[in-house]
């Protein structure tokens, strides 16, 4: 296993979050020392660092990037209790390893820290969603586009628990879908996975699922990249790893019911390979490889085979050069 | 500092703690070792001494007495503070020993920490076992069950607080976050973590050090010392081309490219993104299976798109009429109906009636290698002269594959079903590995009807197999066999079920079970593209739409162009409408739909020669001015004369003879370099191959004083791999569809 490139990335902190833009050219660092940088691949194939701020009074959780349609904007929440929206400037042609980020809007909502931040698939328009430790999920949409300095609250979603991550259904075909993992340690037997659906006769979120058997605080959650399958994969990081699928059962009468077809939800892998904490989850594009990073410092790469069965294809060391070094 | 301290237990009229110069006294123990060195101040007299640290650079703090936390100043002269005093600008925290907590002073003198963070802005006190003063705001306490053997800070990590209790395996890591928010104070958030450096065996004590990140010494009880590396928590990301982004704490990225990951070869993503590169799905059916030669399936399906309605091999056997048996050979029962006759030529054995099908088909197994393919086809049409033949002429291609061995033994076959060249075969054959030369002997040495050997051998292609099924098998068992194998190939999402399944409802579910197992939405939307995309189900057009998206996400724009082209192709009807128009400026009346309406009876002429002069004509005759209002069109920035099209006069006139249509495709519109484009902002604008030219140099608007940066504002740069000629040959494209579809 041989890393193609190092990046020093000089935070003065832990970085929470790393992020790739839609065409994957971009990075967004955010880290506890309250700052957010922007890394930009150049011709030379190497990152440049090309603006760096302090974002928040607080750990920045989560960065996300928006939609390029919506034009070069991100999207993160700290620990300070607000969310922010900014947008880069466009600047002269000639200054392009420095560009400046502006503060378009700080959703202030949230009487706690705001714990995750993702922007809705792109057909639901530019939609923005948060959850916080208060156990609120709210979703913020700016009418125009063109104007990302007006969000207006959509909904506001009480989960009544502390929400630690959330997860859009990016799928198309299907009513907007999200999943929110809670780090709730308080109650023990209470589900820590819940599904919500936008129900479009009520002009509602309702919650319409719950994991069962994930008791146990759920660090990270994300969909899989739906891709056309039938069904939806959602990976669920808490003490070890989970990935369920989810299926909507056909109806043909759906259109005529106020209620949305219930979900059929299958417990597809539990993986224990990690056997600590497992911390982040990510899918690849196509949503057949998974990564997961665990408490143990490494980066395992998981894949289902023809039948079915997920397995660990690959434990990248967290730090390779170590790794080296011992080999 | 070379300054070393010590506590002490009380003892009568002595200094509870004692600090030393190590420097001095090293100094002074080379000078004259027999001196004793002195410790250069003492402190706390007649008080024990519990714990205790410096408190930046000149100031100690000791827990003392069992209540009293004190802070001694060095600098002048070792001034005592009793508690703390406000405004310290450091932190740190305290561990209370006892179990129980009396009321009064603060019993958190066992252990003491100093954050080593100077960057710290306020201050806190922590102190174990959730020990809280009240008189100290923004104390925070921990109760933790077990006593507390140390607690100490990170250096190199701020926030960072770890504490190890008594008879414990497990270190817990504090990280405190706190903003300050002025009067709105908040709660200080604390995430909590264990680790257990000595995998699970009772840890005695630990200690940082003091510049690694996150490195620790751990000492068990039975003095086993480990050298342990807290790994920080690790945050990844995917990127659209397969690229792998991991942090390792606060300084590094570490990226992976998609060729370095495992099992790179087996990943769909980097699969697909190639085979788009290759333009797979937009070229004919032979050349996408030369894309994918990995997958075969393709080429098959592929093969028959012509087929009406693309229905399937079992549904043409279940509404097929019954079948009348002929038996061409003294042994054998063949069974013979047109649907029979229409499968085996979808499965390439061609019909009965014309053997010239069947003879290629020989001949292309022959020159692909596949002998023992071509012998059995050759034996199952009844024909042992021929696979004799082939056999032979393997060998000689081969001469180490002992095919001439099997030829030899086919040459043999006598019909007699007591033989015993039947009873050897029969024996004998199981120890046969090739596939086919196994299935050639089962065949002959079969009884009639019996042939689920060959049926439910794997190894044996699946056209072959059905074609094989629709010669021998009786109705009733045809179509049992044809439903159970199509279930079994959709159920395992075998894309060669497609003949069986035809592209009806089946064949999507078999699509959709394909799709689920592979995740490749790039074949899918290939097939449903070249085959049904004006199908109405909505599960192939959501693979379509998930596979423009990807597209989208590789910037492989001119290919996504391609996909659309050859997508609305296939279904005229949802063609999307022109989105674009260009409009007058004084009177708003769209320019383009105006020269559409332009005098249709011009646009028959009466032969191609004349059409051909017309449309030379039409272009000397540039529009440059509004037809509606004829006020005059706007002046292109750069070359200053007006702008015109006449894209939409040629529109009008129909089809333009065929010579013209394909040896002059870029000749008969408007080119594209001289069509209008304009900046979006300033509002500014020309012909497109002039403010191309221009903006290669420029950024700025090409009007004197317009200070816009109309480039920049586009986003990027002009992408490399778009070239002018790549969009015309699109919009040349999508003009004469626009052609044909008005002309219908």
């Amino acid at each position: 296993m041989f890393v193609q490139l190092t990046l020093n990335a000089d935070h003065k902190d832990l970085i929470h979050d790393v992020a790739y833009d839609f065409y994957g050219k971009r990075l967004a660092t955010c880290s506890s020392d309250q700052t957010v940088k922007v890394w930009d691949m150049g011709e030379d194939g190497q990152w440049h660092n090309t603006a760096s701020w302090k974002a928040h009074c607080g750990s920045v959780w989560k960065v996300t990037w928006g939609h390029p349609e919506f034009g070069q904007v991100l999207a993160t929440c700290s620990f300070d209790r607000t969310a922010i929206v900014w947008e880069e400037l466009v600047t002269d042609e000639t200054n392009r390893d420095k560009s400046q980020w502006l503060k378009r809007t700080t959703l202030v909502d949230s009487r706690t820290s705001v714990t995750d931040i993702k922007f809705a698939p792109k057909h639901l328009g530019l939609q923005l969603a948060i959850c916080s430790t208060d156990g609120s999920i709210r979703i913020y949409e700016a009418p125009d586009v063109m104007n990302l300095s007006q969000w207006s609250l959509l909904h506001e979603i009480s989960c009544k628990i502390s929400c630690s991550c959330m997860s859009w259904n990016p799928s198309r075909v299907h009513p907007p879908m999200i999943a929110v993992g809670s780090d709730d340690t308080t109650n023990a037997a209470g589900p820590k996975v819940l599904i919500y659906e936008f129900n479009e006769n009520s002009r509602r979120w309702v919650k319409s699922e719950t994991i069962p058997s994930v008791f146990d605080p759920v660090n990270d959650i994300a969909f899989a990249p739906n891709l056309g399958r039938s069904y939806h994969l959602l990976s669920v990081a808490t003490k070890e790893l989970r990935i369920f699928s989810i299926k909507q059962q056909r109806d043909l009468n759906a259109a005529l019911q106020t209620t949305l077809p219930k979900l059929e939800i299958k417990g597809v892998a539990k993986l224990e390979e990690h056997s600590t904490q497992v911390w982040r989850v990510c899918w690849n594009i196509t949503g057949t490889i998974l990564a997961s990073s665990g408490d143990d410092g490494t980066v395992k790469l998981w894949k289902a085979n023809y039948r079915g069965v997920w397995k660990c294809i690959s434990t990248l060391k967290g730090d390779p050069k170590l790794d080296k070094s011992l080999a | 500092m070379g300054i070393e301290y010590a506590g002490m237990d009380k003892t009568r009229a002595e200094n509870g703690v004692l600090v030393w110069d190590i420097k001095r006294s090293l100094h002074l123990s080379s000078d004259s070792a027999a001196q004793p060195c002195r410790p250069i101040i003492e402190l706390g007299l007649s008080e024990t001494t519990h714990s205790l640290d410096w408190l930046g650079p000149k100031s100690l703090i000791c827990g003392i007495n069992n209540k009293h936390l004190k802070i001694f100043d060095l600098r002048d002269d070792a001034v005592c503070y009793n508690g703390i005093p406000m405004g310290y600008p450091n932190r740190f925290c305290c561990a209370d020993g006892t179990k129980h907590q009396s009321t009064a002073s603060t019993k958190a003198v066992y252990e003491i920490a100093v954050d080593p963070m100077n960057e710290n802005r306020w201050k806190m006190n922590i102190s174990e076992r959730f020990l809280l003063d009240s008189s100290q705001p923004q104390m925070v306490t921990l109760t933790e069950a077990k006593p507390i053997v140390k607690i100490s800070w990170c250096p190199t990590r701020s926030n960072l607080l770890s504490c190890l209790t008594k008879d414990s395996s497990v270190i817990k890591l504090y990280d405190m976050k706190q903003v300050p928010t002025g009067p709105d104070e908040m709660e200080p958030a604390i995430m909590e973590r264990t680790i257990e450096p000595l995998c699970g065996a009772i840890c005695s004590s630990y200690s940082w050090h003091p510049t690694d990140e996150s490195r620790l010494l751990a000492v068990s009880e039975t003095n086993d010392i480990t050298d342990y590396t807290v790994e920080d928590r690790i945050t990844l990301n995917w990127s659209a081309g397969s690229h792998l982004v991991w942090t390792h704490g606060k300084k590094t990225l570490f990226s992976c490219s998609p060729a370095e990951l495992p099992e790179a070869e087996d990943n769909i993503a980097l699969q697909m993104h190639r085979r788009a590169l290759l333009r797979y799905g937009l070229e004919s059916p032979a050349n996408n299976a030369k894309i994918v030669h990995d997958v075969p399936e393709l080429t098959e399906k592929e093969k028959h798109p012509e087929q009406p309605g693309f229905r399937g091999i079992l549904s043409l056997v279940e509404e097929g009429s019954p079948s009348h048996s002929a038996v061409p050979s003294d042994h054998f029962v063949v069974y013979v109906s047109q649907a029979r006759e229409q499968a085996s030529q979808l499965c390439g054995w061609g019909s009965q009636k014309d053997c010239s099908t069947l003879q290629s088909l020989l001949h292309r197994l022959q020159n692909k290698k596949q002998y023992t393919r071509a012998a059995a086809l050759a034996v199952f049409n009844l024909d042992l002269r021929k696979a004799i033949a082939i056999l032979n002429f393997g060998h000689d291609d081969h001469p180490d594959s002992h095919l001439n061995v099997t030829a030899m033994a086919l040459a043999g076959y006598t019909p007699d079903k007591m033989s015993l060249w039947k009873e050897m075969c029969s024996s004998l054959k199981s120890q046969l590995t090739d596939p086919y030369i196994q299935s050639i002997f089962s065949f002959l040495t079969a009884d009639t009807g019996a042939y689920d050997e060959i049926l439910s051998n794997q190894h044996i292609c699946i056209q072959d197999r059905i074609a094989f099924a629709c010669l021998y098998l009786n109705d009733q068992k045809l179509l049992e066999y044809l439903r159970n194998l199509s279930s079994i190939l959709i159920g395992q999402g075998n894309l060669e079920a497609i003949l069986l399944t035809g592209l009806n409802g089946d064949g999507l579910s078999l699509l959709q079970q394909y799709l689920d197992l592979s995740g490749d939405v790039q074949t899918v939307s290939a097939v449903v593209l070249h085959t049904v995309p004006a199908c109405q189900d909505p599960r192939p057009q959501a693979w379509v739409e998930h596979y423009r998206q990807l597209l989208d996400c590789w910037e492989l724009w001119v290919l996504r162009c391609e996909f659309d082209i050859l997508w609305w192709q296939g279904c005229p009807a949802q063609h999307p409408g022109q989105q674009v128009f260009v409009s007058c400026t004084f009177c708003g009346k769209s320019v383009s739909h105006y020269l559409k309406l332009v005098n249709p009876q011009r646009a028959t002429p009466a032969n191609s020669l004349g059409q051909h002069l017309l449309y030379q004509a039409a272009l000397k005759n540039k529009v440059s001015c509004c037809p509606a209002c004829r006020k005059p069109m706007p002046r292109c920035a750069l070359c200053l004369g007006r702008m015109g099209t006449h894209s939409g006069l040629l529109w009008s006139r129909g089809h333009p003879p065929a010579t013209t249509q394909t040896s002059d495709l870029d000749s008969k519109l408007t080119r594209v370099a001289s069509w209008f484009t304009w900046c979006q902002t300033c509002r500014h604008g020309g012909h497109a191959q002039h403010l191309l030219d221009w903006f290669k140099v420029h950024s700025n608007c090409p009007v004197a004083s317009c200070q816009c940066k109309c480039l920049s504002l586009d986003d990027q740069e002009i992408p490399s791999n778009i070239s002018i000629e790549a969009i015309s040959v699109i919009i040349n494209w999508f003009h004469s569809r626009y052609q044909q579809v008005t002309s219908k």
